[in-house]
């Protein structure tokens, strides 16, 4: 595939956006047919499509039909409306038709109504168009959760040059026969339609001229959708049918090119996440680019977050309209390791292992006893949803009376799961714990007071704050109520299982590793 | 974290109910007891009738402190017990051995080093649980019955067990020889002891679990010639 991009790429020059007419028909689907399980981003994709488009693909808003919950009938009636507009240009003209929604082998399913592949190209060849871009974000089938499509029959394959007999038609599809097409809750979109927005923003220009042809934002699409489904039960292959007789690559967007957007220069390789600050944090978009990307992007507050294998780093920044920022991965902080699993931010590592030691005192577990010194030592294990911890733990108490000198300690394991909620570098949380303890009670006696053992068995909750004060270091305070169960005796002496309530407060140190 | 809770509390419940070993004790321990002293004090009165000082009436155990051949009025004190009606139950559980002070070889037990203590009652003006020799009235006690304490086991005793005393006091039962064995036991005691001599060894032999009665009123102690005259 990439020896083809790569031909068509090295026969054709490149076309500027500007020298020609652009219309666009953008469809977006949440609802299919009635036995489609309904999508949550379709109609959503289709709005960042139009938005990429006309902010820098040269189309005029004028030019651009946005269309959400249309059914077949309004589709057709928008299609063949932009064909008499079409006809009359004396430009040279492209038409951009993009869909996300729900489809089958043979139709795109538009609210309730079918419109079938057949149809929609035969309607597209008519378009006097020179060139004709159609993206279809869709999949045959569905098994999966909001997986779009739902109808297992023949795999989906779009046949660009049978049924097109213009100058030049490109058709991508966001999956490969037999496969589904995936939303994703974290990126608030399509998968690909993300990525090939993210590319047409900037992330695809593999040539570093700040222009995004249609085979630089497909091989940006297809690698990143790949990656991003490869860790997931379904992988997903885009794919694409260019027929582009005697014609240029096809430039689909300028980055820069809008005054009405920043310019974002990554100057070093890597992943990176834009997330809009004003939005509640909501992902803006995800690339993976080269040194000195160029993205182009809404003026406006922004997290960037950017993710290697060893770390993750972000930064807030403000982007007014029209202006150039660069950003060096040295500009951004370090965030702490334990938050970048519990928050999901790296892809590569879905746990932190760490481990750590700590000093606390412990209230008496018995009447009379002395407050306890503790010391601790365990491993930690941090995931996206909680954090574990796995802990040796050994206290001494002691008391004293008329008659003797007495030791109690205590050693045990015990293992704690805690929800930590992450505030930069703070992060408070709570949980439960679970351990046993071996004890053992020694005497000083000019009497008689035989050594004593026992198991018991503790439980509580655990309030806990920690602080990183570097990427692989924190510090944690902890308060917990631990809940003893032991052998003990009644007041006359009978054995029985006893009872105690003991508050617990340390302080831990952790390494990350 | 909502689906750990279930196995958790499983696993809790059931390590509960491994939960073995020694019965642990609590800070107030004292050990295991060497002695449990049971007796019932008896008195006339009842206690607000006899004028006494003002604090509680407690039990105390005085073992006699000596040095060479003379008796000291030095005492320590063992576990007590408040009295606050009459006749009292008690139990006292003697926790460790008497002090070092306490311990001499008695010539009629020769080879073993033993200390004997006389159950008492006394004023705990101080309230601090201490009987101050000195400056705390003592209330009653036991005419009859000691506490000995025996380092080791001794040699067998042979003793004549036709005097009136034996007769009168052991019930009719009269053993003709005894031991003492090491740690603590009740001993009648009906010798007049001065300057650390003992009158005669037949006045002193074992009561085994008899009950000890402390009388409250003028003590005096069977055991102590006090003035070295004669008389008790």
């Amino acid at each position: 595939m990439s020896a083809v991009l790569a031909l068509a790429a090295a026969a054709l020059t490149g076309a500027a956006v500007a020298e020609e007419r652009r219309y666009a028909i953008v469809v977006g689907n949440n609802r299919g047919d009635p036995t489609d399980l309904p999508l949550y981003y379709a109609e959503r994709d289709a709005s960042r499509m139009a938005d990429v488009l006309t902010s820098l693909g040269a189309v005029r808003q004028e030019d651009l039909v946005l269309l959400k919950g249309a059914d077949r009938k309004r589709v057709l009636e928008v299609v063949d409306e932009m064909g008499r507009r079409a006809a009359g240009d004396d430009e040279l003209s492209l038409v951009i038709v993009y869909y996300s929604g729900h489809a089958d082998s043979r139709s795109l399913h538009l609210d309730g109504t079918q419109l079938g592949f057949d149809e929609l190209t035969e309607a597209l060849a008519d378009l006097p168009a020179e060139l004709r871009v159609l993206v279809v974000d869709a999949c045959r089938s569905g098994g999966l959760t909001r997986v779009k499509g739902a109808s297992p029959v023949e795999p989906f394959q779009i046949q660009a040059q049978d049924k097109l007999e213009t100058h030049g038609t490109a058709i991508i599809t966001s999956s490969s026969s037999g496969e589904d097409a995936q939303e994703s809750d974290r990126l608030r979109g399509g998968v690909f339609t993300h990525h090939f927005v993210a590319g047409l923003l900037g992330a695809a220009d593999a040539s570093g001229d700040a222009k995004v042809t249609l085979t630089e934002a497909y091989r940006y699409g297809y690698a990143q959708t790949l990656r991003t489904t490869s860790a997931q039960a379904i992988v997903q292959h885009p794919t694409y049918s260019f027929e582009l007789r005697g014609k240029d690559d096809i430039v689909l967007t300028e980055v820069g090119e809008s005054r009405r957007s920043a310019l974002l220069i990554l100057e070093d390789a890597g992943d990176y996440l834009l997330f809009d600050a004003r939005r509640g944090g909501e992902l803006l978009t995800e690339v993976t680019v080269p040194a000195g990307a160029r993205i182009s992007v809404p003026a406006g507050q922004y997290l960037l977050r950017r993710r290697t294998e060893r770390q993750v780093q972000q930064l807030v920044l403000r982007l007014s309209e029209g202006r150039e920022v660069g950003i060096r991965a040295s500009q951004l902080a370090t965030v702490p390791y334990g938050q970048t699993v519990r928050k999901g931010y790296s892809d590569e590592r879905r746990s932190a292992v760490g481990l750590l030691v700590g000093t606390g005192v412990g209230g008496p577990p018995l009447p009379a006893l002395g407050v306890g010194l503790m010391a601790t030592a365990g491993a930690r294990f941090d995931f996206e949803p909680l954090s574990l911890v796995v802990r040796g733990r050994y206290v001494n108490h002691v008391a004293e009376n008329h008659e003797l000198y007495m030791w109690h300690d205590v050693a045990g394991l015990d293992l704690t799961a805690m929800k930590l909620v992450d505030l930069g570098r703070v992060a408070p949380g709570i949980g439960v714990r679970i351990g046993t303890d071996g004890v053992w009670q020694s005497f000083d006696t000019i009497g008689e007071a035989p050594p004593r053992a026992a198991l018991q068995l503790r439980g509580g909750s655990v309030l806990r704050t920690e602080f990183a004060p570097a990427a692989r270091w924190v510090l944690g305070a902890e308060f917990s109520v631990d809940v003893l169960l032991y052998p003990g005796q009644s007041a006359e002496g009978d054995p029985r299982v006893t009872t105690s309530v003991v508050p617990v407060g340390s302080l831990d140190l952790t390494r990350w590793f | 974290m909502r689906a750990l809770l279930l196995p958790a509390a499983a696993a809790f419940a059931v390590l509960g109910l491994s939960a073995c070993g020694d019965p642990l004790v609590d800070g107030d321990y004292r050990g295991e007891p060497l002695y449990t002293l049971s007796g019932t004090v008896i008195a006339d009165l009842a206690p607000e009738d006899y004028g006494w000082p003002e604090g509680e009436l407690r039990i105390s155990i005085d073992w006699a402190e000596w040095e060479g051949e003379e008796e000291h009025g030095a005492y320590d004190v063992e576990q007590l017990e408040t009295i606050t009606s009459f006749p009292a139950q008690f139990d006292i559980h003697i926790y460790h051995p008497p002090p070092e002070e306490a311990f001499f070889e008695s010539p009629w037990i020769p080879g073993t080093q033993i200390a004997i203590g006389t159950p008492l009652l006394y004023i705990d003006e101080f309230a601090n649980g201490s009987w101050a020799f000195e400056d705390e009235e003592v209330v009653g006690g036991s005419f009859d019955t000691v506490l000995v304490y025996a380092a080791q086991d001794s040699d067998v005793i042979e003793f004549d067990t036709q005097l009136g005393h034996f007769q009168t006091l052991n019930d009719g039962f009269w053993p003709d020889q005894f031991q003492l064995k090491q740690g603590y036991q009740l001993m009648f005691a009906y010798s007049e002891l001065c300057d650390g001599e003992l009158d005669s060894v037949s006045d002193f032999f074992p009561a085994y679990d008899a009950p000890v009665y402390l009388y409250v009123g003028d003590f005096w102690s069977g055991y102590f010639d006090w003035e070295c005259d004669g008389d008790d």
